[in-house]
């Protein structure tokens, strides 16, 4: 066990602490923040309702990551070695991403339904724009000998963007999917608080309405659980990565 | 071996090629230069002067503007991979695989048998002296052995001609003269044809049959000289007579060019 490890452990201990000792000692309302012992008692008095929500949360969280990944990386690696289609959509696709989109989501509602439809659409809007803006960088950044390279040996362009540009331009495409899987998830969450009658958001927003505390901050917890999944596995992907070293572009972290 | 009864075709024949690119900069004025099948020919020249466009238009890389290139009689069209190996100035190599599995690549795009990919390729890095380092990934060799990788990736497509654009010009002095002997031991050993770029007059004469000189603006051929020194070559021609005069006569060929054009002055 390492040093960090031990550390990183003994913080958490004693932030969960400081957390229950704040709200046994009655020093905040209970309704406004619930103390870790009432998340987990949460756990089983909802006698395990969540586990449907969060089933279905989740199923929309994989169905729309795969498809923001699948649209990102195609059709950044499509776009970004073409000067002309690197020029079109960086700027505008960095416009759309300062948008709070948000906003959008009412059309979406109307467009797909109040059912997952709507939820898997918009997440797979928000999700996938960083994933494309960054791998439109990292394919620009690749050396151009690569491209001369691979007509020479004969590599038919399918082989050449699956072999050679797509390698070489993973570190920015994993910055890029580390960023656009925690918007899926997040955007999956929200909507389905602004609008569901299913959904780990929809539990959130139903159980803060009867004032269930622990069940609220119980869902938070499994939101933010995804989220540091999503973060966790990529970031490993990306050090092992990276551990192979040079003659590759720099990370490009844009956005 | 072959005989050589009949008159053989060039290897690759270049005629009237003409590269004008499109900010109307005239690359290469009606260039026409003949390679015999096995020959080690060299360009030489000053910064553009459009040596390394040549050599991609031979190796279908770029379109040439007018003219044709003939490999053996048969026009270039595109990157022709069974016929022409090119060597870049980069050694290009995939940082994510390893030393064999790069020299390998090529072979493995084309559907090439792994059992028959690998002997190729273990032949190929054997050649280049690197067996002991087929598991190695590229960031744990220097800079002369990752050349000698994409030299060996060049040679296991079992090319008949063999392109290098400044293959050493990364490297620095004494790793690219160790190189240049190599390259020479590598090649008798291979004999195919070659058609090699390099700033290096040395260079160009240590291991070359044939030594062309390029001007620039527009590049064009100035002279064709042939090397009169003897094969198996070991670096001490470097000191004799012909070899002396040679450079001499190719240093004041380029400076005269670059005087008259005016810029940078190429390495000795």
């Amino acid at each position: 066990m390492t040093r960090s490890f031990l550390i990183k452990t003994a913080a958490t201990i004693v932030f969960l602490g400081v957390w229950e000792g704040i709200c046994r000692a009655g020093w905040v309302n209970p309704i406004i923040l619930a103390p870790p012992s009432a998340i987990v008692a949460a756990l089983y008095s909802s006698g395990w309702q969540f586990l449907d929500a969060f089933q279905l949360t989740i199923l929309c969280i994989v169905f729309a990551a795969a498809l923001a990944w699948l649209i990102g990386i195609g059709f950044g690696l499509l776009v970004g070695l073409s000067p002309l289609g690197y020029g079109i959509f960086s700027p505008l696709l960095t416009g759309v991403f300062a948008i709070p989109l948000i906003t959008l989501y009412p059309l979406f509602l109307v467009w797909f339904g109040i059912g997952p439809g709507s939820k898997i659409a918009f997440a797979v809007l928000s999700g996938s724009i960083p994933i494309a803006l960054n791998t439109m960088d990292g394919v620009r950044l690749i050396d151009r000998g690569y491209i001369k390279l691979a007509r020479s040996i004969g590599a038919s362009p399918l082989q050449a963007y699956l072999r050679i540009y797509f390698p070489l331009s993973l570190p920015a495409i994993l910055s890029g999917l580390r960023i656009g899987t925690s918007l899926v998830v997040i955007s999956v969450v929200v909507c389905e608080m602004l609008a569901s009658v299913n959904g780990l958001g929809f539990w959130i927003s139903y159980n803060r309405t009867l004032f269930n505390t622990g069940h609220v901050y119980l869902g938070i917890t499994l939101a933010m659980a995804c989220v540091m999944l999503v973060n966790f596995g990529l970031g490993h992907i990306e050090r092992r990565y990276a551990a192979l070293g040079e003659a590759r572009p720099a990370k490009a972290a844009r956005v | 071996m072959k005989s050589d009864v009949v008159p053989k075709p060039a290897a690759v024949s270049i005629r009237g090629v003409d590269k004008k690119f499109g900010n109307g900069f005239h690359a290469l004025d009606k260039i026409s230069l003949d390679i015999a099948d096995g020959q080690f020919l060299s360009v030489v020249g000053p910064s553009g002067c459009g040596k390394s466009t040549l050599l991609q238009i031979v190796a279908g890389l770029v379109p040439a503007s007018g003219g044709k290139v003939l490999l053996d009689g048969h026009p270039v069209v595109g990157p022709q991979p069974h016929e022409v190996a090119v060597v870049f100035q980069d050694a290009l190599l995939l940082p994510w695989k390893t030393t064999l599995q790069n020299v390998e690549f090529p072979l493995d795009l084309q559907g090439v048998p792994a059992a028959e990919r690998r002997a190729k390729s273990l032949e190929m890095l054997d050649l280049v002296g690197l067996s002991a380092f087929a598991d190695a990934y590229p960031q744990q060799l220097s800079g002369g052995m990752r050349q000698r990788v994409s030299i060996a990736r060049g040679l296991a497509q079992d090319p008949r001609i063999i392109l290098m654009d400044e293959p050493f010009g990364a490297l620095d002095e004494q790793t690219r003269i160790r190189m240049g002997q190599e390259l020479l031991r590598i090649w008798e050993r291979s004999r195919k044809t070659v058609l090699f770029i390099t700033h290096s007059l040395a260079e160009a004469i240590f291991l070359s049959d044939v030594v062309v000189v390029m001007g620039r603006n527009p590049g064009r051929i100035l002279e064709r000289m042939e090397v009169p020194l003897p094969r198996p070559r070991s670096s001490d021609v470097m000191g004799s007579d012909v070899f002396g005069q040679m450079r001499n006569r190719l240093w004041h060929l380029l400076n005269d060019e670059i005087d008259r054009t005016d810029q940078a002055a190429p390495e000795l």
